[in-house]
């Protein structure tokens, strides 16, 4: 597999444990299509130059989740105008809920930290302990983040009711 | 806090097909540049290849205290190394926290130690200077590990630990 080290059938292993993880959060970060999948791919390119030496899966699964952020993060600050993909394109369900619609576009748009918070915490199961080291910070900065987000969420939803 | 149906439309969002073509687009691009200008560069690479092998038998010298870990020198800025028995199979790596580097050291370096794990001596030593599988059998994100050896009346150290993201770095870390 071109000068890299890992084997294709490792990677192809890897890609189906994560791709989709990283692609909806790079998605709902990012909330373009192209950039989405620049920031995915880009991870994976990451894992295969460095090859990096993991304790386990939950090791392994919190640095693609802390590396994809940071793609994120660096596709935010590089590029001012993205190309916009509406929800509706990406999400693959034939009746799309009105309500829920607005709850991942209110998610959306989310301070970044509250965001990320949010989406790893209640939408991808991970742990307030997990999203500290991924954030690299404290359990209750964390804890902060997520009950500052249920606040801003709440006063947003109830907004667009009126 | 989130409904059933929101989780469910969030997951909803998958991966297309076109992530797994640029990753494959990427990984394959150096190969293929490469073979391109393979036939193109050959004449002018056996030249330049000559003349690297002449300058460095008569003007320049070889440096005696280098390390080599998996083909990449080692100096006092940190270089990424990686465990190529884990790159081959990262599930067995995942069960297992052993890490291994291959290094290669002058031939006239004497009194190796390493602070964890174990050094052993390939049988191909002779030729192409000294060559070793640093064994760590137990390596996590917080292992600082040091190998020392001596050369010419010169000791040298080198340090070997990883960042939070689970990438190894070594780095020379004496003069």
């Amino acid at each position: 597999m071109g000068h890299y080290n890992i084997s294709k059938p490792t990677i192809e292993m890897i890609y189906n444990r994560y791709a989709d993880m990283l692609y909806r959060l790079a998605y709902t970060h990012l909330s373009s299509q192209s950039d989405a999948e620049d920031a995915v791919s880009d991870v994976f390119v990451t894992y295969l130059q460095t090859a990096p030496a993991f304790r386990d899966e939950e090791h392994e699964k919190a640095w693609f989740v802390r590396v994809l952020i940071n793609k994120c993060n660096d596709l935010h600050r590089k590029k001012a105008v993205r190309a916009y993909t509406p929800l509706e394109e990406v999400v693959h369900m034939e009746h799309v809920d009105e309500e829920s619609s607005d709850v991942l576009h209110a998610v959306q748009r989310l301070p970044e930290k509250y965001r990320a918070a949010v989406l790893l915490h209640y939408f991808e199961g991970f742990s307030v302990d997990e999203i500290a080291k991924i954030q690299k910070s404290t359990t209750a900065a964390v804890k902060m983040r997520l009950m500052r987000s249920r606040g801003l969420l709440k006063a947003q939803l109830k907004g667009a009711e009126h | 806090m989130f409904s059933k149906e929101t989780i469910d439309l969030y997951h909803s969002i998958r991966a297309p097909q076109s992530v797994m073509d640029a990753i494959d687009r990427k990984m394959d691009q150096p190969a293929a540049t490469s073979s391109k200008r393979k036939n193109i560069l050959s004449p002018v690479l056996a030249a330049a290849a000559c003349l690297a092998v002449i300058l460095w038998a008569g003007v320049l010298s070889p440096e005696s205290d280098m390390l080599i870990v998996n083909g990449n020198k080692i100096s006092n800025a940190a270089v990424a190394v990686y465990d190529e028995n884990a790159s081959r199979s990262a599930v067995a790596f995942a069960s297992n926290n052993a890490f291994s580097l291959t290094l290669s050291l002058p031939k006239n370096s004497q009194a190796l130690s390493v602070s964890i794990g174990e050094l052993l001596e390939s049988e191909d030593s002779v030729k192409s200077g000294r060559n070793f599988t640093w064994l760590i059998p137990s390596a996590t994100e917080e292992t600082t590990a040091t190998l020392t050896f001596s050369i010419d009346e010169k000791v040298l150290s080198y340090t070997l630990h990883a960042d939070t993201n689970g990438v190894w770095y070594m780095e020379k870390t004496s003069n």
